[in-house]
């Protein structure tokens, strides 16, 4: 216990550390200040909140266009926003077309034990310098 | 006798309340005193307790500062800021972290004001709010910040525990205030801050074991099982003064 008491006298010293009385005056002051500064933030957003509230009031009964036309851009901001569901098909433009015909059409064998080999179809579309264009080709190159 | 967290649990209270404490000192009207004047003691003891309970001397300028009388809050921000102070100031051991600190918490009392009901005295309101705010302020801050430490009252000279402390002519004792001073802090600071807390509140501020259970929202028998802990992990670190 002895030992315990012997502690707590020199913990006891710590109370003599003090910043004096000056700065207890000067805190107060700093303090007063903080608070008027507070204050005045605060009221001047609540007078930007009733100024808002009575513009609104003061509009009648067109007052009801200010949520309506809101709701609008926001519904037209989503619509463009989203992606819709068609874009990520590919376009028919990129489609190669071919021929439909069946008789025309390579054809695999019944069986999978034969070789297989491919048939050309007898109808080509005409090849310019070796290379086949697309049936959907416009411009300069389906001219040439 | 070699003191147990258990038996500290079970030791009788003899504390004597002090500034700040509703109940004791004006005279709470116990359960005989109801029957010797031949009042049903279980009928109303609330009400008698109530009337014979100290009123609390912040009352009336706690109900000003909440209609808005900032000059009554400035009042109670001039009465306890030194007590406020002190509390921050040795958990911290940083007067510039303190400064700030306690800045915050008034203003947070002050915004905190009207959902103060008055169950407890302001006193122990406002120094709950310091005490957690302060609690807050030490997890996040980093635990090597250097020290901001005060100055010294030269009063200190003059004090029986400071003048036996330095007393003895032998070289390891010998110590000067700023050295004694920067052991004490050193010596705090490597405690727990829960276990600083009490340590500030009990043996620097002088607070009863029951108010400080109040104001940190523990049991009476929690405080002294923390003091017991922070004694005997002081005693460790000051060594060298109690040879």
């Amino acid at each position: 216990m002895k030992d315990s008491d012997d502690v707590q006298r020199l913990i006891r010293l710590k109370r003599y550390e003090t910043p004096g009385e000056e700065y207890f005056q000067q805190f107060a002051e700093n303090f007063k200040e903080r608070q008027r500064a507070e204050m005045l933030q605060q009221s001047s957003r609540a007078l930007l909140a009733e100024r808002f509230s009575l513009w609104f009031e003061e509009m009648g009964s067109a007052k009801w266009l200010v949520p309506t036309g809101a709701a609008a851009a926001v519904g037209a901001g989503l619509f463009f926003a989203i992606p819709r569901a068609n874009e990520n098909e590919v376009p028919t433009s990129a489609i190669v077309e071919t021929s439909t015909d069946k008789a025309t059409m390579p054809s695999f064998p019944e069986s999978t034990d034969e070789n297989i080999q491919l048939k050309i179809p007898k109808a080509m579309p005409p090849a310019i310098d070796g290379n086949v264009l697309p049936a959907s080709a416009r411009g300069p190159l389906r001219e040439l | 006798m070699q003191l147990t967290e258990t038996s500290l649990s079970a030791m009788p209270k003899t504390d004597s309340p002090k500034s700040g404490d509703q109940c004791g000192s004006t005279g709470d009207i116990s359960g005989e005193d109801l029957r010797k004047k031949g009042g049903n003691a279980k009928a109303n003891p609330m009400s008698e307790r109530r009337k014979m309970r100290k009123v609390d001397p912040d009352l009336e300028l706690v109900q000003r500062a909440r209609e808005g009388d900032t000059a009554a809050f400035d009042e109670l921000v001039v009465k306890y800021t030194p007590k406020l102070y002190g509390l921050v100031y040795h958990m911290t051991s940083n007067h510039e972290d303190t400064n700030d600190t306690l800045q915050d918490v008034f203003a947070k009392a002050y915004r905190a004001l009207k959902r103060f009901k008055g169950k407890s005295a302001f006193y122990t309101w406002i120094y709950s709010i310091a005490t957690n705010m302060t609690l807050n302020f030490l997890k996040k801050r980093n635990r090597r910040r250097a020290y901001s430490l005060d100055d010294v009252d030269l009063a200190i000279e003059r004090d029986e525990d400071f003048i036996e402390a330095t007393s003895k002519s032998d070289p390891v004792r010998e110590a000067n205030i700023s050295e004694l001073q920067e052991r004490l802090n050193m010596a705090m600071q490597q405690l727990s801050d829960d276990h600083r807390a009490v340590v500030t509140m009990f043996d620097i501020q002088g607070m009863p074991h029951a108010e400080i259970a109040k104001i940190i929202g523990v049991s009476e028998g929690t405080v002294r099982s923390r003091l017991f802990y922070a004694h005997r992990q002081l005693q460790t670190y000051l060594d060298d003064f109690r040879k």
